[in-house]
């Protein structure tokens, strides 16, 4: 069931007629639990057993990491990560590091057996978010759950269950000790917020990528100008498509009562990379910062040791998109170029840094480095990847077919109208539906996504993570 | 009471709105029209179509492209071109059409010629079969092209949601039209007729049904196989031979569906029976494929497709209108006016 479909807007039409009507709290907590599981059910019921499983088993480690001496905390939480990461290793790795290993093996006659594995959806969003449960619980900074069922609550909880943003308990566990009350000014940011976010989604992402999809299927029938075109059309289409999804399941969340924290801002006007990634995805930045950097030791180890902490991290990170090359090599040039952006900022004067010369030519380096590594990300293999850099630079024969797709043209507008309203509404200006404007401005876009968004929607980005 | 007439009223503002926007950047027609004969057709006024391609451009009295057809003047040389959409060629401007190129081309040999474009969506043999008496009284062609491509042949000429199609009775084919008839609701309540053209109803009802529908539109010929398989040398051979018949001085003009990407894919059944018939009924043949692949060897760009749909996908664009236009002007130049 994705946002953008009938079936879901008739699913919290009904979910939101429920909480209405029920009085009583812990009842709304309990049907908004299966809710979430009917949400993830509807991909594949068989997994929301392993769902429960996660949860279940994470709070227990909570407890025994609550209630045990320093020393034993340590070992209950080397469970909990062992046991998390052999769930997600399992389901989503195997077969990589299977494949990775016949290749070596393969030299002595030796093959591993692949297994017809079925990846749980969002199962690494799952994954980190029991995982900062136990280690916030640890570290201290954060105490168990109430009840079960709020964690569960926490994990399943469908707006955000699929793609994000990772939410971190010590923000979403105390919204549940408060009772769900549908208010309508809830109603009216939310409703806004899901609309902008279908905006984004159904008029810019799944419009780019009737461009994008057969470029990237393949580069040898295009031009150069025409790949550099559909890799900025991508930049756009994944930006819009993930931070679309976001800002959907923000409106969801709001509609409910909860406040989910913002996972995008504008990450494209970033000056660096270093200020890239404070923008972008910031959910995930955070919890890699928070549970993996810091954990490496961060900066306290030293300048080369930071540096190649950030390298590690970023690799991870690129790993937990998915289990392909192409996600650790993505992961890779963003994890060295945020350390030669930390050597550079160091050791190199930055004191024109003010300057609009500087600042424009900072935001291109970084826009143009960002979009070469989304063609590691996007492409279906490395081979792919590096002929659509090698011909966009000129080092692969340039001749194509020179495709100019006016979608690109056609998304400026609405992509400078979605930013502008999102910035409006991050400054808390929302139209009162109830009012003539508000209506009209409802109608228009609700009419908009009818006319124009096209025929086949595509699937959101980050659901295969 | 006083919020309700808000709601309207903003949905109404809303729709209004659109409706400027969507028959200025989308797709403004000027509704329908019933013709005795020709069935359905576009009514006469301004068409814009900017889904695929883009053109603004007029529709005659007989829901064709282009002018009124005036009445024959003595020594005119007209030449009739039938076919589908990719004769309609609503995906380039009037001056980029085959048929106006191919005009264009003529006339500075021959200043009394004219270039007629009957081209009709969804059109297929059956309908240049069952309307060649019609085209004969209005129009009084000199010269035929007829256009042909595996759509006829594979959606198109049994197809009884068209209006004219072919059935086969005791082994024999022929054609049939279904009655004129307005749209069902049009039809109980003619109140309604207005409505019909505006472009907010038509890309709506199109964008609902899709909606409703849930399930993917079918783009390309391939998917588009129909439960019932005709046999297609038989329905093939009947139709050349038909079309020979009714339009004794004629050509066909061939357009197949060409895999830029995979050249070596073969040509299809359709394109193959369609060659060898034309042939067996002496009906002059030109195949484009061989053109558009020559030209995309050269350029690099395909025949097919626009910058707003698909390189490589779709209806033919300027470029491929051009070479049409080309091997006509030497084919007619040669055989036909020689």
């Amino acid at each position: 069931m994705i946002f953008s479909s009938i079936a879901f807007l008739i699913f919290f039409c009904l979910v939101l007629i429920a909480m209405t009507c029920i009085k009583s709290p812990p009842l709304k907590k309990m049907v908004l639990l299966a809710a979430s599981y009917y949400f993830y059910a509807y991909w594949d019921y068989r997994f929301v057993f392993l769902m429960f499983v996660m949860s279940l088993a994470n709070y227990y480690f909570g407890k025994k990491i609550e209630e045990n001496s320093p020393h034993r905390q340590k070992h209950w939480l080397a469970c909990g990560i062992v046991f998390n990461l052999i769930i997600l290793g399992f389901f989503k790795y195997y077969n990589f590091f299977i494949e990775s290993a016949n290749s070596v093996l393969t030299q002595m006659d030796i093959k591993l057996p692949f297994l017809e594995i079925i990846l749980p959806v969002g199962i690494s969003f799952i994954t980190f978010e029991v995982m900062s449960y136990i280690i916030d619980i640890y570290r201290g900074t954060n105490k168990s759950a109430n009840t079960f069922w709020d964690l569960a609550l926490l994990v399943a909880f469908f707006p955000h269950l699929i793609a994000g943003p990772i939410l971190k308990p010590a923000h979403f566990l105390p919204q549940l000790a408060n009772n769900i009350l549908i208010k309508r000014t809830n109603l009216e940011q939310g409703v806004q917020l899901f609309l902008i976010g279908l905006v984004k989604k159904n008029l810019i992402a799944d419009r780019l990528a009737l461009f994008v999809d057969p470029v990237f299927q393949n580069p040898h029938a295009f031009n150069t100008p025409t790949i550099w075109l559909a890799v900025v059309a991508y930049a756009i289409q994944i930006y819009c498509d993930f931070s679309g999804y976001t800002d959907m399941a923000i409106g969801c969340a709001k509609c409910l009562g909860f406040n989910i924290p913002q996972n995008f801002n504008m990450p494209y006007i970033s000056r660096s990379i270093t200020e890239f990634w404070r923008r972008w995805h910031i959910s995930l930045s955070t919890w890699l910062r928070d549970y993996l950097y810091i954990s490496l030791g961060g900066n306290r180890k030293g300048r080369v040791r930071q540096y190649c902490n950030l390298t590690i991290v970023m690799l991870l990170g690129g790993l937990w998109h998915g289990a392909s090359w192409n996600f650790v090599v993505w992961g890779g040039l963003h994890g060295t170029a945020l350390a030669v952006h930390k050597i550079y900022s160091e050791y190199f004067n930055t004191a024109q840094a003010d300057s609009k010369i500087y600042s424009f030519f900072s935001w291109l380096a970084t826009f143009v480095f960002v979009c070469i590594a989304w063609v590691f990300f996007r492409s279906k293999d490395f081979a792919v990847s590096w002929y659509m850099v090698q011909k966009m630079f000129y080092l692969a024969p340039s001749q194509g077919t020179a495709w100019y797709a006016s979608s690109l043209l056609i998304v400026i507008p609405f992509l400078i109208l979605a930013h502008y309203v999102r910035n409006k509404m991050d400054k808390n200006y929302y139209f009162p539906l109830t009012s003539f404007k508000g209506l009209v401005a409802l109608f228009f876009t609700l009419l908009g996504l009818l006319f124009l968004a096209p025929l086949n929607s595509s699937p959101f980005i980050y659901f295969q993570f | 009471m006083k919020i309700l007439l808000k709601v309207f009223a903003a949905l109404l503002i809303s729709l209004l709105l659109w409706e400027v926007i969507l028959e200025n950047c989308v797709l403004k027609t000027n509704g329908s029209a019933v013709h005795p004969v020709l069935g359905t057709i576009y009514k006469q006024g301004y068409h814009l179509h900017a889904t695929e391609g883009y053109s603004q451009t007029s529709i005659n009295s007989y829901g064709m492209r282009g002018p009124e057809i005036a009445a024959k003047k003595t020594g005119e040389f007209r030449i009739l071109v039938v076919g589908d959409s990719y004769t309609e060629a609503f995906q380039v401007t009037d001056d980029n059409t085959y048929s106006a190129l191919l005009q264009a081309k003529l006339k500075n040999r021959c200043s009394e010629i004219t270039v007629i474009n009957a081209g009709r969506s969804g059109a297929s043999p059956a309908n240049y079969i069952h309307l060649a008496d019609f085209y004969q009284s209005t129009i009084n062609p000199d010269f035929v092209i007829i256009q042909l491509n595996d759509g006829d042949f594979v959606q198109d000429i049994f197809n009884k949601a068209n209006h004219f199609y072919v059935v086969q009775e005791n082994g024999t084919f022929k054609t049939e039209a279904k009655p004129n008839r307005p749209h069902r609701i049009v039809e109980k309540i003619p109140q309604l007729k207005p409505l019909v053209k505006l472009s907010i109803l038509q890309i709506g009802m199109e964008k609902t049904q899709n909606l409703l529908k849930d399930t993917p539109k079918i783009n390309n010929l391939e998917a588009a196989q129909p439960a019932f398989r005709p046999n297609y040398s038989e329905i093939i051979d009947w139709s050349l031979a038909e079309l020979k018949n009714k339009y004794p001085n004629s050509m066909i003009l061939y357009l197949p569906i060409v895999s830029y990407d995979n050249q070596v894919k073969p040509k299809s059944e359709v394109e193959t029976w369609v060659e060898y018939y034309a042939d067996k009924h002496s009906l002059p043949f030109i195949n484009m494929r061989a053109f558009f692949l020559n030209y995309y060897a050269e350029t690099l760009q395909p025949a097919h497709g626009f910058y707003n749909t698909m390189p490589g996908k779709g209806h033919v664009n300027e470029a491929g209108h051009r070479i049409i236009a080309s091997q006509l002007d030497d084919y007619i130049t040669k055989e036909v006016l020689k």
